[in-house]
């Protein structure tokens, strides 16, 4: 082991935070604000628990699955929510967590109020932290193609993307089902890493977490999801000398952030930045190969 | 000649036995402090809980090391907070055992933590012993796991006597919470069990959510059923208010409950509404024995005059049946001998009879599950008094 | 059976009382600021302990109101500071995060005062059973009643007879052309949280008083339902938000009472998904509403 035991713990909560943060920045992208991943969290934890304990089928395959499952029901929840936008999709997709957790409340063959456990200890630091490149690799790529643009255009003014000839129901269908897979995924890595799952762990707070991230860390690129995650998830680690008011600053740090740097902690213009730094070092460190 | 032999062989035997028969438990501690963890709900949901477990292992603590110590060495416990939440009593329990090296875990209070650790445990390798959770069957699923509590059933069955004996109850209706495990599983499975084998009619079974605030709906459906009593499986803060909302709306039933409804915050919050309430529970604050009352006293100074509730009765127990299996199974406190000691711990809790606890005779059975006498209390004048059965 | 239903009918019109209560104060800052304050909720928890003390106090349930609602109206101008005036022109979504924010301070500094446990009530009002008909009604259920008329009542002829009253509705319904014809719209604001808030402590002293249970987390659920009941009614709309808690109500109680109570919450946030398909408007909100 790398690190001590106990911040290996840490590591892949943050893994599965951060993987949960980018599952909210893809229907972001294309302009809606979901507080209803902890549902597709729930779907995705319970199915692909339900099929390594009660099918014992083996891991790789009901992470295959179970996901899946989240992102079918995305689909059908994301059809009726291209309707609906701004305040009354974030009241839609709240009710919609809200109505998957009352629904696990009452489900007997995953346990009900009781939880289920019995699933096998899966996720590992690597593992964790494969998946989560995966996505943020996802996420980057798509930000920069076609795709990305689209989204933007989409998300700055839907009429007028529709109009230069964006498909806009189809990018906005695509990145709502793509998220609701992503929180699955969060949700079948958080089941094999606790080993007990109940309806009570994917409350609404679980659909606020995300939102937090990308609130604090920056709502322009998906780098907010990662740096939003990363920050709020280790500084209740850092702050835990205060142990009883942890949550407390959890709030301040929140409230101050939006309103010193409303934007979030990384915007645009210093991940351009960042770029043009990088590509000026490039090409000085080649210019000089030149006039060697 | 001989008689010089014979004192030195008399001489070496004495001493070889005194070497080989004398009770390892005397063995002096190495190091400066004995750790031992605590993890507990202090804040969350079942912050109660907590805060009483963790008042309770100060006093223990203060009391021992002013004793002396365990085996002349001062002892600690490290104390993390859960929040009430699974994951967090996850990995802090991995802390304790992988970083601050403790030798044994008082905790986890709540039920489902306790669920999600105990498969972990045969990994882990350290014994856990919660002072509250009484879902049944958890202890034995893992031989590191350990409850000095009783289960729901044990706690509830005397209390069913009593109850139905008392008040002469042929019909019942059952209420209960079913987003709480341990409330669920009494009010779904264990209650209809006893109400039948005591032989009381079950008239209905109805359900509410720990965050409900209004029962009116369910208490009505209640009263139009005509029963002559009401059982409820539930946790004391909604128990107090099911009682007193049902009063306000006329119903005048006897009200019985079980594990979570056990504390003494319940009898003060229900008055005069409720009055001869019975529950069933795993210790009693307010026992007369002077070892209680000492206790109660100062636990009283520390918590601005509240009563524990059994969590921290059993917290209190729980320390010094540690002091005592420390001491008594050859723990040697060297950072070497680790796993050694907790596989000692581990022993001496399986082997634990009749340890005078404050909360009674304690023991685990087989499965590692708390083997003692249930404690039936019922409400008079706003607090708990003992019925004898 | 008859009179059964009829108290069951009765017992929801106490809660919906409750529900309107809140989500009056709800849909009151929406229609100003057009904006959801998430810390609503815990506005009304605070009102509730605020009441407690008082009552504890005072040992006057009357006066436990007033003061609870001062208390809130104060905290809630207190709110409008901190966590959305220093956000104006920030992104539409940075004042979700902050309210976030501080209901949790708020709801972390609650339980670090007072302990994470419930709180009763002192029995404060004589507990008499009247029968009226078939009927028995107790008497806190006629107080709760009778206050939640009262002050829906008065703040009717606010808004309608009075100068002030008259300036908040023109600032619900368009802010610049409230502005220039001499409104004067930060005030008008403030104004607004003040009786939005003082609304939900009434709310918050009433469920103390009815159904005794106070504790620092109460904010959360009632929060939620305040918002769906906002909902039913009509973004911004009052009497919407009386009648969409009237209904809330009765159907939580008859579901409760007729199916199982595990549902309880699947009836409002089903009726909310059924609402936001079919006629996002609210009940009685218009169809040119201000969206986003």
């Amino acid at each position: 082991m790398i690190v001590g035991p106990y911040f290996e713990d840490v590591l892949i909560q943050l893994g599965i935070n951060l993987i949960l943060g980018l599952s909210l920045y893809f229907p972001l992208a294309a302009g809606q604000l979901s507080l209803g991943q902890g549902g597709f969290m729930a779907i995705g934890a319970y199915a692909a628990s339900w099929l390594t304990v009660a099918q014992g089928w083996p891991w790789p395959l009901a992470f295959a699955v179970g996901p899946l499952v989240a992102a079918v029901v995305g689909a059908v929840v994301g059809l009726p929510a291209l309707r609906v936008k701004g305040i009354y999709l974030v009241l839609l997709t709240m009710a919609f967590g809200e109505i998957v957790r009352v629904f696990f409340l009452n489900f007997g063959p995953t346990g009900a109020a009781q939880g289920y456990r019995g699933m096998p200890f899966v996720t590992t630091l690597p593992i964790v932290a494969g998946f989560a490149v995966v996505l943020a690799v996802l996420a980057a790529r798509t930000a920069r193609s076609r795709v990305g643009r689209a989204l933007e255009a989409i998300r700055t003014d839907e009429l007028a993307a529709d109009v230069i000839g964006v498909d806009v129901t189809r990018v906005k269908l695509t990145a709502f089902t793509i998220g609701a897979w992503a929180a699955g995924l969060a949700g079948a890595l958080w089941a094999h890493y606790a080993l007990f799952i109940d309806p009570e762990e994917f409350g609404l707070h679980r659909s606020i977490m995300p939102f937090t991230f990308l609130v604090v860390g920056g709502l322009e690129t998906f780098w907010g999801a990662i740096v939003g995650a990363t920050t709020l998830t280790l500084l209740p680690e850092w702050l835990r000398f205060l142990k009883e008011w942890r949550l407390a600053f959890f709030g301040v740090a929140m409230v101050l952030v939006m309103i010193a740097r409303p934007q979030g902690l990384v915007d645009r213009r210093m991940v351009e930045a960042i770029r043009r730094m990088a590509r000026r070092r490039r090409s000085r460190d080649n210019t000089e190969e030149d006039t060697r | 000649m001989r008689q010089l032999r014979i004192a030195c062989a008399v001489t070496v035997a004495v001493a070889l036995l005194a070497l080989v028969g004398a009770p390892p438990s005397e063995a002096k501690l190495e190091g400066k402090v004995v750790r031992l963890g605590g993890i507990y709900p202090i804040t969350g949901k079942g912050a109660e809980w907590g805060e009483h477990s963790k008042i309770a292992t100060d006093i223990a603590l203060e009391e021992i090391n002013a004793a002396g110590g365990v085996g002349g060495v001062k002892l600690e416990v490290v104390v993390h907070d859960t929040a009430t939440e699974v994951g967090q009593a996850i990995s802090l329990t991995r802390k304790l055992v992988l970083e601050e090296k403790v030798l044994a875990i008082n905790g986890p209070c709540f039920s489902s933590e306790y669920e999600a650790l105990a498969p972990l445990l045969d990994r882990l390798q350290i014994v856990i012993v919660s002072q509250c959770s009484s879902k049944p069957g958890l202890a034995k699923l893992s031989k590191w796991a350990f409850r000095n509590t009783l289960t729901s059933d044990k706690q509830l069955e005397p209390a069913v006597d009593v109850w139905k004996k008392r008040y002469k109850i042929k019909t019942a209706a059952i209420l209960y919470d079913s987003a709480d495990a341990v409330s669920a599983a009494e009010g779904a499975k264990i209650l209809p069990v006893l109400l039948k084998k005591y032989g009381v009619e079950q008239k209905d079974i109805l359900t509410y959510q720990t965050k409900d605030i209004d029962f009116s709906a369910q208490l009505t459906k209640i009263k139009s059923l005509g029963v002559d009593g009401i059982a409820l499986g539930s946790c004391y803060q909604q128990a107090a208010n099911i009682v007193r909302q049902a009063r306000k709306l006329g119903l005048k039933q006897p009200f019985l409950a079980g594990a979570c409804t056990g504390s003494p915050e319940f009898a003060k919050l229900v008055g005069d509404d409720g009055e001869g309430s019975i529950i069933g529970s795993a210790g009693w604050p307010d026992d007369p024995r002077p070892r209680n009352r000492e206790f109660l006293k100062k636990f009283m100074e520390r918590a601005g005059g509240k009563k524990p509730n059994y969590g921290g009765m059993r917290s209190y127990d729980n320390v010094y049946i540690m002091k005592q299996v420390i001491e008594k199974y050859g723990v040697t406190n060297k950072p070497g001998d680790l796993e050694l000691d907790r596989e000692k711990i581990r022993k001496g809790w399986a082997e634990l009879k009749g340890f005078d606890g404050i909360t009674g005779a304690t023991g685990m059975d087989a499965d590692g599950e708390g083997a003692g006498k249930s404690t039936v209390l019922e409400v008079k004048g706003g607090v708990f008094v003992k019925v004898e059965y | 059976m008859g009179a059964v239903l009829v108290e069951q009918l009765l017992n929801g019109v106490m809660l919906g009382a409750v529900y309107a209560l809140i989500a009056i104060g709800y849909t009151l800052i929406f229609g100003v600021l057009g904006l959801l304050h998430l810390a609503h909720g815990e506005v009304f928890m605070v009102g509730a302990f605020v009441g407690l003390v008082a009552v504890r106090a005072t040992g006057s349930v009357l006066l436990a109101i007033a003061i609870a609602m001062l208390a809130t109206g104060v905290l809630g101008v207190l709110v409008e500071r901190v966590a959305f005036r220093p956000l104006r022109g920030a992104h539409h979504l940075a004042p979700l995060a902050t309210t976030i924010g501080v209901g949790i301070v708020l709801q972390e500094t609650t339980r670090w005062w007072f302990g994470a446990e419930q709180q009763g009530f002192p029995p404060t009002l004589a507990a008499e059973v009247w029968q009226l008909g078939p009927l028995r009604v107790s008497s806190v259920q006629a107080f709760m009643l009778a206050s939640a008329l009262v002050l829906m009542t008065a703040l009717h002829l606010f808004l309608a007879r009075t100068g002030a009253g008259r300036a908040i509705r023109a600032t619900a319904e368009d802010p610049a052309v409230a502005g220039l014809l001499g409104v004067n719209v930060s005030a008008m604001v403030v104004l607004t949280f003040f009786v939005g808030s003082a609304l939900a402590g009434a709310a918050g002293v009433l469920v103390g008083i009815a159904y005794n249970s106070v504790h620092p987390f109460i904010g959360v659920q009632m929060g939620i339902k305040g918002l769906v009941v906002m909902m039913l009614g009509g973004l911004g709309n009052v009497p919407g938000a009386v009648l969409g808690g009237l209904l809330l109500g009765i159907l939580e109680v008859l579901g409760a009472g007729y199916l199982a109570s595990s549902y309880r919450d699947a009836f409002a946030f089903g009726a909310l998904v059924l609402i936001l398909l079919v006629r996002p408007e609210g009940l009685l909100g218009l169809r040119t509403q201000r969206r986003d």
